[in-house]
Parts: structure tokens; C-alpha cells; sequence
């Protein structure tokens, strides 16, 4: 799950953050692959509070696909990032939605996501 | 550096209770839990020592009120227990048995050679009375309590508190008489004088110190022997002896009538009391039973438990009178019961004082992060691990609370027994098994109870 307010630990490193979760999820590459693919490898280790808005989102990305899961739910989880990080963000959940035999939820102001929906509903 | 997913979880909770109050708990929980270890391990030492200097409890002595004054008295009469009286208080409920106490017939005069030599400095003098008992009535029987007709030395056995009244009492207050422990006590040669002449005289030792009989005890053997061979009638033991009528002078004892029972005209001779010739009876009348043998005055009596309200009223209905040795100490015992119960409490009170500011204070440090046990909660940390979290934190702080003050009970303790020990008074080092597995279970229930609080505190945070 990633949460409109992201939920992270602002005094932890993002690593911490990451590896904070009780349960790692066996079916994804390496966390530095992840984060290298969000462009976020350079800030790992720096306290998420020094962070910026988008570096947090994409964190909050990368905890969330870490746990194992059955149905993923991202309440606006690009709101804060540009095209180029969208697209990027989008190709690893794709994959590693896929790659878990998974669902997806996600909600969005304005643009969609280039992600291959079954379903779309505006409201 | 690689963090523990403990340190991790804890580092992300970022807990930090309101200090004042934190501290203020584990000041209180710290004195409670020393007052509380100190009142218990204390009052086991004070009891142990009072058992241990105690005579027991359930032994009495009884005797018949003396009334009225010297010149009174000096009429001898009769104190001792009739087969009958004694019949009737055997039977008394709470009874276990009862022993007759046999006193001298004789007078002793006593000298003590406290220089452990016959000659050698000063004597303590002093006219004694010895009595005995059946020796199943002793708190113990020590080696040399044995005595046989030749035996060139008396066993003396007294109450350990005639030794306490010489060493602080007699030996401070004069130069000569040295301060005794109990071995040198045992090792100071004594002479018995008996008879109003000094005309014979015996070697005696203490060989023991009771702390149940409160008397001068020699063997049964002994004085059986020695009232025997040395015993002077009383006055109205000596009885005019009348055969046909007229007076056989001079007047005969009571042994000596006894002697002569197996004398053909025994049974038509009278005897009369020296001071009422006129009161003839039947020489016989002397051999019947209790008249053989002199009644003892004074009994011992073994009790299941404290006397019976039966027992007490018999006593007051007969004009008895019920003795007990060392009965001060129930006072002093009920008083250290009283004081360490009351500092007991106070340990108590405190500990449950620090038991509710703890609570406090960790609700506060709970709420305070609350937002980050959610957080945690909402990633799947259970509700347990989040309170393990709390919970460990506080045993941190309780073990080191505990700890502190089993070393400040620990010193208390060695100053006390350090103290005591100037005065004489020697307790255990340490503390007893029983005082640490109460430790134990005080521990594990504080515990326990902030366990439950914490988990509590947690669950509520996902309402």
C-alpha cells in the first residue's frame, strides 16, 4: 500500500524505511536495482526528512512493492513526480505486479498513469 | 553499521516518556522495592534470633501462691502438689504432661572459682538450691548430664540467662570476676558445700545452660542420692511414737517410722505430731499412698499451644500461679512484627505509588508516538510487537531499578549486621532464599501488571 500522506519514518534513513517492513517480498529484484531504476540510489541513505516530496513517493514505492502482496493499493502515488519518474515508477510496479500474480488499485487526480488497466472509472 | 530490527523498530517509535515523571517512578519504585526487601530480610533475621534465644513456648511452670509475709511463712506450710492436684491438672485440656520438679532437702552453699582454679583469686559464694526434673523435660541432654553414687563430679546445668546477669551485671561491677562465654563458664570449677556445717563437699561444673527450665537443675540421680543421705526433716516431719499407750522417746523421723513398718506390732502403734501430742493416729496412716514420698512444689507442665481458657480458670480458681520464662520476648517479637510490618507497608504503598506513575507515564510516552506505532501497525507489525517494544524499555529501566536496589539493600544489610555485631547480636550476612524469590515474585508481578498496561495502551491506539 502506498498512503496520499506516505506514512514514512522522517528520522530514518530511506533505506531504514525500506527495510523496515516485518516481511520482504522474495519475488522482486534488489532494493538497489529498484531504487536505481527510480533514479533514488544517491539517497538512500539520507535521512527522509532532507528529502523531497517526489524522492519520498518513490520510496514509499519502493516499501510498498518490497512486501510480499496479493492486491496493491496506491492512493496518488505520482502526485509529486514528473513525467519521466511516472513512466519510470509505473514500468516497475507493472512488472513486479505482474511478476507477483497480483492486483492493483490505484487512484489518481488528472492524468492516467501509463499502466495497463483492466478497468478505469472517473469520477 | 548494521542495526537490529529491534533497535530499528525502537529508533523509528523514537519513545521518549515525559522525564520528570520517569524519574520520580523509578525513585519510588526504587525505595519501595529496598523498603520492602529490607522489611521482609529483616524480620526473618530478628525472628530467627529471637527463636534462637528464646525458651520455648509451650512450656510452663506451676506452683501454688505464697501468701502472706516472712513470718507467716516461716511456718512451713505446705506448697506442694497433692497425687490428686496433679491428677486433676493432667487432665486439663491442651495438657500434654506434666513433671514434677524435686528441690534439696539439705542447705548448698556454693563457691564459684570463676579463675578456672580452686584458690586462685576470688570465689563467688553464694547458698544455692538445686533442683530436678525428668530429664525428657530438658531442652537437651548434654553429654555430661550423668551422674552415679562416687562420681567424683555434680553436672550443674542453669538458665543461659544467669551467665547473661553475670557478664553484665556481677563481673562490670566487680574487678575480680571476669566476663565468662559459655566455654569459659563451663570450665569454672565449683564446690558444693552441704549441710548447715559445710560437712561434706563436692566438686561440681555448669556442663550446660538451659533456655527452657528456669532453675538450678542437678541430675535426678543425683539428688535422689543426695536427699537421701543428707536430708534434714522438717519440723512436722518428726512425729512422737506411742506403743501401748505411752511415749517411745525420743521423737522418730519420718524415715525412721518407715524403717521400723516391718516390725510385727507396727500396726498397734500410734504416733502423735510433736507440737499436738493429743492427735493420735495409726502409725500405718503413714504408709499409705503419697505419704512415701515428698510432693514436689513446684511443676513443669508441656501444653499443645498457648494455655486454654480451661487451664487459666483453674489456675485462678486454685490459686495457682503460671510461670513462663522469658515472657518479654512476645512483646519485643510483636513489636519488630509491628515495625517491620509497617515498613513493609510503606514499601508496599510506594511500590504501588510507582506502579501508577509508571502507568502514566508510559500511556504518555505511548500516545506521544502515536503516530508511529500506527504507522507500524499499518506496515503489519502486530500489536504485540509494538507493546514488546514499550515493554522492553521498561524492563530495561526496572531491571536496573531492581538491581540498584538489591545493592542498596545489600549495604543496608552489612551496616546492620555490622552494627548488631557491636552489640552483640549476630545475624546472617545476606539475604535468605525465601527473601530472594520474593524479590522474584515482586519482580515478575510489577512486571506483569506493566505488561498488561502497555499492551492495553497500545490495542487502544487502534480504536
Amino acid at each position: 500500500m502506498v498512503f496520499q500522506d506516505l506514512r514514512l519514518f522522517p528520522h530514518l534513513s530511506a533505506r531504514e524505511n525500506i527495510f523496515l517492513i516485518p516481511t520482504q517480498n522474495g519475488a522482486v529484484p534488489p532494493m538497489e536495482e529498484m531504487a536505481d531504476r527510480l533514479g533514488m540510489n544517491a539517497f538512500l541513505d539520507q535521512k527522509v526528512f532532507t528529502l523531497s516530496h517526489g524522492q519520498r513517493q518513490r520510496i514509499a514505492i519502493i516499501r510498498a512493492l518490497s512486501k510480499p502482496f496479493q492486491l496493491l493499493l496506491l492512493d496518488e502515488p505520482f502526485s509529486h513526480l514528473d513525467e519521466v519518474n511516472q513512466a519510470e515508477a509505473s514500468i516497475l510496479i507493472q512488472e513486479i505486479t505482474e511478476r507477483n500474480d497480483a492486483s492493483l488499485i490505484l487512484s489518481s487526480l488528472g492524468a492516467v498513469p501509463p499502466l495497463n488497466f483492466d478497468h478505469q472509472y472517473s469520477l | 553499521m548494521v542495526v537490529s530490527p529491534k533497535k530499528r523498530l525502537q529508533r523509528c517509535l523514537q519513545v521518549a516518556g515525559p522525564r520528570k515523571e520517569i524519574t520520580i517512578a523509578s525513585l519510588g519504585c526504587l525505595i519501595g522495592t529496598t523498603l520492602l526487601l529490607l522489611a521482609v530480610q529483616l524480620y526473618q533475621d530478628a525472628n530467627h534470633y529471637l527463636e534462637q534465644n528464646e525458651g520455648p513456648k509451650n512450656y510452663f511452670t506451676m506452683n501454688k501462691k505464697v501468701e502472706g509475709g516472712a513470718l507467716v511463712n516461716l511456718g512451713k506450710k505446705d506448697e506442694s502438689f497433692s497425687p490428686e492436684e496433679l491428677q486433676a491438672i493432667q487432665a486439663l485440656e491442651g495438657v500434654k504432661r506434666i513433671g514434677g520438679f524435686t528441690r534439696n532437702q539439705f542447705p548448698v552453699t556454693v563457691y564459684i572459682w570463676p579463675t578456672g582454679k580452686v584458690g586462685l583469686g576470688s570465689a563467688a559464694k553464694a547458698d544455692l538450691f538445686f533442683e530436678s526434673i525428668p530429664d525428657d523435660f530438658l531442652d537437651f541432654i548434654p553429654g555430661e548430664w550423668h551422674w552415679e553414687e562416687n562420681a567424683t563430679l555434680v553436672p550443674i546445668m542453669v538458665p543461659k540467662f544467669y551467665l547473661d546477669l553475670w557478664n553484665f551485671g556481677l563481673a562490670p561491677s566487680r574487678v575480680e570476676y571476669p566476663s565468662l562465654s559459655t566455654e569459659a563458664a563451663t570450665g569454672m570449677p565449683i564446690e558444693i558445700f552441704i549441710g548447715r556445717e559445710r560437712t561434706t563437699t563436692l566438686d561440681g561444673r555448669f556442663v550446660a545452660f538451659s533456655k527452657r527450665i528456669n532453675s538450678v537443675l542437678v541430675p535426678e540421680s543425683f539428688l535422689a542420692w543426695a536427699n537421701k543421705k543428707f536430708a534434714e526433716p522438717a519440723k512436722e516431719d518428726f512425729f512422737f511414737l506411742w506403743k501401748d499407750s505411752v511415749i517411745d522417746s525420743p521423737p522418730r523421723s519420718r524415715n525412721q517410722l518407715l524403717e521400723m513398718v516391718d516390725e510385727p506390732a507396727f500396726s498397734s502403734w500410734k504416733i502423735s505430731p510433736l507440737g499436738d501430742p493429743a492427735k493420735k493416729v495409726p502409725a500405718s496412716s503413714l504408709v499409705g499412698p503419697g505419704k512415701k514420698k515428698p510432693q514436689p512444689s513446684r511443676i513443669i507442665l508441656e501444653i499443645v499451644d498457648t494455655p486454654s481458657t480451661a487451664l487459666l480458670q483453674f489456675i485462678e480458681e486454685n490459686h495457682y500461679e503460671l510461670n513462663r520464662e522469658f515472657p518479654e520476648q512476645d512483646f519485643i517479637k510483636k513489636a519488630l512484627l509491628g515495625l517491620f510490618f509497617g515498613l513493609g507497608l510503606v514499601g508496599v504503598l510506594l511500590s504501588l505509588l510507582s506502579i501508577a506513575t509508571f502507568s502514566t507515564s508510559f500511556r504518555l510516552m505511548i500516545t506521544r508516538s502515536a503516530d508511529h506505532s500506527r504507522n507500524l501497525l499499518l506496515l503489519g507489525f502486530s500489536c504485540e510487537i509494538v507493546s514488546q517494544i514499550f515493554f522492553g524499555l521498561f524492563l530495561r529501566l526496572f531491571f536496573s531499578i531492581v538491581t540498584i536496589s538489591f545493592l542498596v539493600s545489600q549495604c543496608a544489610k552489612y551496616f546492620l549486621v555490622k552494627k548488631a555485631e557491636s552489640i552483640n547480636i549476630y545475624l546472617p550476612s545476606g539475604f535468605s532464599s525465601e527473601s530472594l524469590l520474593l524479590l522474584g515474585f515482586y519482580a515478575v508481578l510489577f512486571a506483569l501488571l506493566k505488561q498488561r498496561v502497555i499492551k492495553k495502551s497500545v490495542h487502544d491506539l487502534l480504536l
